[in-house]
């Protein structure tokens, strides 16, 4: 129990298992049967770790990456099932679109299922104006269309030209206020993909491992060569170190956020990677699981600032707040 | 000194120590800028292990047995971070009564456990015989010899790699005591001016003669002096390999943190090199405090600790090539005293993935004992 009263290892297990099995009906309506609003409303760290991982694990996903993101600005959000426009830039407060007047120009990805329709309401996210400033801001979703990905289960909804402003997301709020709540759900969402993405990379090393006890060359298992031993030994590590990381990375905290996410996303390629060379020929095929792994692993390093782009960022956060180095603590 | 009375936690005794530190840091960090090398070193740790124990705080953490104020582990751990970010110690230094201390308090006989106190308050100093030329890695292929005589053995071999011998008054020395493998070895509790023992710091690339050989010709050591059982040697080996992973890996990462920290003020080195370095120090910190706490509550897993020890060496690797390699302002070519002390940190870090057992023989243990794979032909 935590200390809502919220029992995670129930919530964990049941909707693991709903996840699972529950293969006539899309993730979606699992996770809204469940009660994915109300628990995300209750206590947003655990719902939005807790149900990341179990994405990541079970191979499956869900359009709540949105739900994420704007759940601190609360009523004010459009509801229902809006959709966040996901900049790839990795600044906190990064601006997917530029406002001028009354339109907004997007250049973000919307990530969605592939089966979505494109029906969302309105489509939320921040911008910045002529001037720079930054603010949050909504339009309707209407010329937003699927472009493929890597991933062949999700599509990126992208738009061009510029779409209505329906609001300037501050309904009764500061400016800054409603920035910040959009920080904050950008801190959430970046760990919660951190977990799934830890899950993924579980779930490869889980597969290599597996492969590496059964598969007999020279008359024996593959996983007794030492060179096979070593590279699942140094995926274990990255994995163990990134998970570590992303679990202790509670904290309404950006570079806790920031430090979960590039962590996660960078051992996810690398342990997907060794995977991969180990499984060898049937995990180049599309009738071995690896493959989709491989290729989700990719995707979701790149959502709101990859493994590689965060590492500067990270830097950069460092040198201008010197406190925040601390987030480990006993 | 501070209260004895209930349970002691994290959070109270951070603030005793950190009052402390503040009350005494200033002197102890002037002092510590007069030693100039590793006598110097060695006699600034003497004088901050005899002050913490003498004031208490040093006490907190270790078993009532010894001399100390009992509680987790974790105030240990506290104390040694606290101290470490400050660059209040010489970390190969200090980290030494950790790994001794601790497993020898925990395995040894009444007779022997009047030797730990005086070891902790900065009385006396302990070595650690383990490696030989033949026996690194391998390290239950050891081969010097304790023969039995009346009351007593008799020892004779050679050991390398002992981390300040020069210094010592006793050392907590593996020998071969029966056949061949792990169950043939004990561990001896041996006085350092005994007959027959010859010490011979190394001349090491990082310019500081930390290590030492040993040489043993017939040697003569109590019977009374047996840490644990005869043939139990392998067990205090591995208490202390789990030592060492434990409160010591955290006190490094604090150290890190505090080198660290200097880096990113200094302007030198790139974002993303300061990127690169911060993940993998937050991975082994935040590797380490889960074991640190799974050590409090008896929980550790002495297979899983190879982790650290991977993460570890990552780090501290990452750090120092930061520093010197990715960074505008080098200490490759200076003249400055930080130039000298920068390029010794960066030649030691070298080590890193060779001390306290390789990351080829860690990996080949996580292989195995955490994946699960099958042991093979090395």
């Amino acid at each position: 129990m935590n200390d809502l009263g919220i029992d995670v290892d129930a919530v964990r297990a049941a909707l693991g298992a709903a996840l699972e099995h529950a293969h006539t009906r899309s993730a979606d309506e699992v996770l809204a049967e469940f009660g994915w609003r109300d628990l995300l409303a209750a206590d947003p760290d655990i719902a939005a770790t807790v149900v990341f991982s179990l994405l990541g694990s079970t191979g499956r996903w869900a359009n709540v990456l949105g739900d994420v993101l704007t759940h601190r600005l609360g009523d004010a959000a459009p509801q229902p099932a809006v959709a966040a426009v996901v900049s790839d830039s990795p600044l906190m407060t990064a601006p997917a679109g530029i406002v001028d007047g009354d339109t907004v120009t997007w250049f973000g990805s919307v990530v969605m299922t592939r089966d979505a329709p494109c029906t969302a309401p309105a489509v939320m996210g921040a911008v910045r104006d002529a001037r720079g400033t930054v603010t949050v801001a909504v339009t309707d979703a209407t010329g937003f269309g699927p472009v493929s990905t890597i991933d062949g289960d999700l599509v990126a909804w992208q738009s061009v030209g510029p779409k209505p402003l329906i609001s300037l997301h501050d309904n009764g709020r500061a400016r800054g206020d409603a920035v910040h709540d959009w920080s904050s759900g950008v801190a959430l969402a970046r760990r919660a993909l951190a977990h799934a993405l830890v899950a993924i990379a579980d779930s490869a090393l889980t597969l290599a491992v597996d492969h590496a006890r059964d598969r007999v060359q020279f008359g024996r298992a593959i996983g007794s060569f030492q060179a096979v031993q070593h590279r699942l030994a140094e995926a274990k590590v990255t994995l163990e170190g990134a998970r570590s990381l992303v679990h202790a990375a509670t904290a309404d905290d950006s570079i806790a956020s920031l430090a979960a996410k590039a962590a996660a996303g960078g051992a996810a390629i690398a342990v997907t990677q060794a995977a991969q060379q180990v499984l060898g020929g049937i995990g180049f095929t599309g009738e071995h699981p690896l493959h989709r792994l491989v290729k989700r692993a990719l995707l979701l390093d790149q959502l709101l600032g990859s493994s590689v782009k965060l590492r500067p960022v990270i830097g950069q956060e460092l040198r201008a707040r010197p406190d925040v180095y601390r987030f480990i603590e006993l | 000194m501070s209260s004895l009375v209930g349970e002691r936690t994290v959070e109270a005794h951070r603030a005793d120590v950190v009052a402390w530190i503040e009350r005494d840091g200033s002197s102890l960090s002037a002092s510590r800028s007069l030693a100039s090398d590793l006598n110097g070193e060695m006699a600034y740790d003497r004088h901050l292990a005899r002050t913490l124990w003498a004031d208490g705080i040093g006490r907190w953490g270790w078993p009532e047995s010894i001399g100390g104020f009992g509680g987790s582990v974790l105030l240990r751990a506290v104390l040694a971070e606290e101290l470490a970010r400050r660059d209040l110690v010489h970390q190969n230094i200090r980290l030494m009564p950790e790994v001794l201390g601790a497993p020898v308090a925990a395995m040894a006989s009444d007779g022997l456990l009047p030797f730990v106190e005086p070891y902790l308050s900065g009385q006396e100093w302990w070595c650690q015989g383990f490696s030989e030329p033949g026996a690194g890695s391998d390290l239950a292929g050891l081969a010097t010899r304790a023969d039995p005589i009346a009351d007593g053995y008799v020892v004779n071999g050679q050991k390398v790699w002992t981390s300040l011998a020069q210094f010592a008054q006793r050392c907590v020395l593996l020998v071969r005591t029966g056949t061949e493998g792990h169950r043939g070895i004990t561990a001896l509790f041996v006085d350092m001016d005994s007959p027959g023992i010859t010490v011979r710091p190394i001349d090491c690339m990082h310019g500081e003669d930390e290590f030492c050989e040993l040489f043993f010709d017939d040697v003569v050591v109590p019977g009374d002096r047996v840490i644990g059982e005869v043939g139990g040697g392998w067990s205090v080996a591995m208490n202390v390999l789990a030592a060492e992973r434990a409160s010591i890996f955290w006190m490094r990462s604090a150290w890190l943190l505090g080198r660290f920290t200097a880096a990113v003020a200094s302007g030198d080195v790139s974002d993303a090199a300061l990127g690169e370095v911060y993940l993998n120090l937050m991975m082994l910190r935040s590797r380490s405090r889960e074991t640190q706490h799974a050590m409090a509550a008896g929980r550790f897993d002495a297979a899983s600790s190879s982790i650290d020890k991977v993460l570890m060496a990552t780090a501290e690797r990452s750090l120092f090539d930061a520093l010197m390699l990715h960074s505008s302002r080098s200490s490759l070519i200076g003249n400055h005293h930080q130039d000298a002390r920068a390029r010794t940190e960066f030649l030691y870090s070298r080590a890193a993935t060779i001390y306290g057992g390789t990351s080829e023989i860690q990996r080949t243990l996580i292989a195995q004992r955490v994946l699960g794979l099958p042991r093979g032909e090395r």
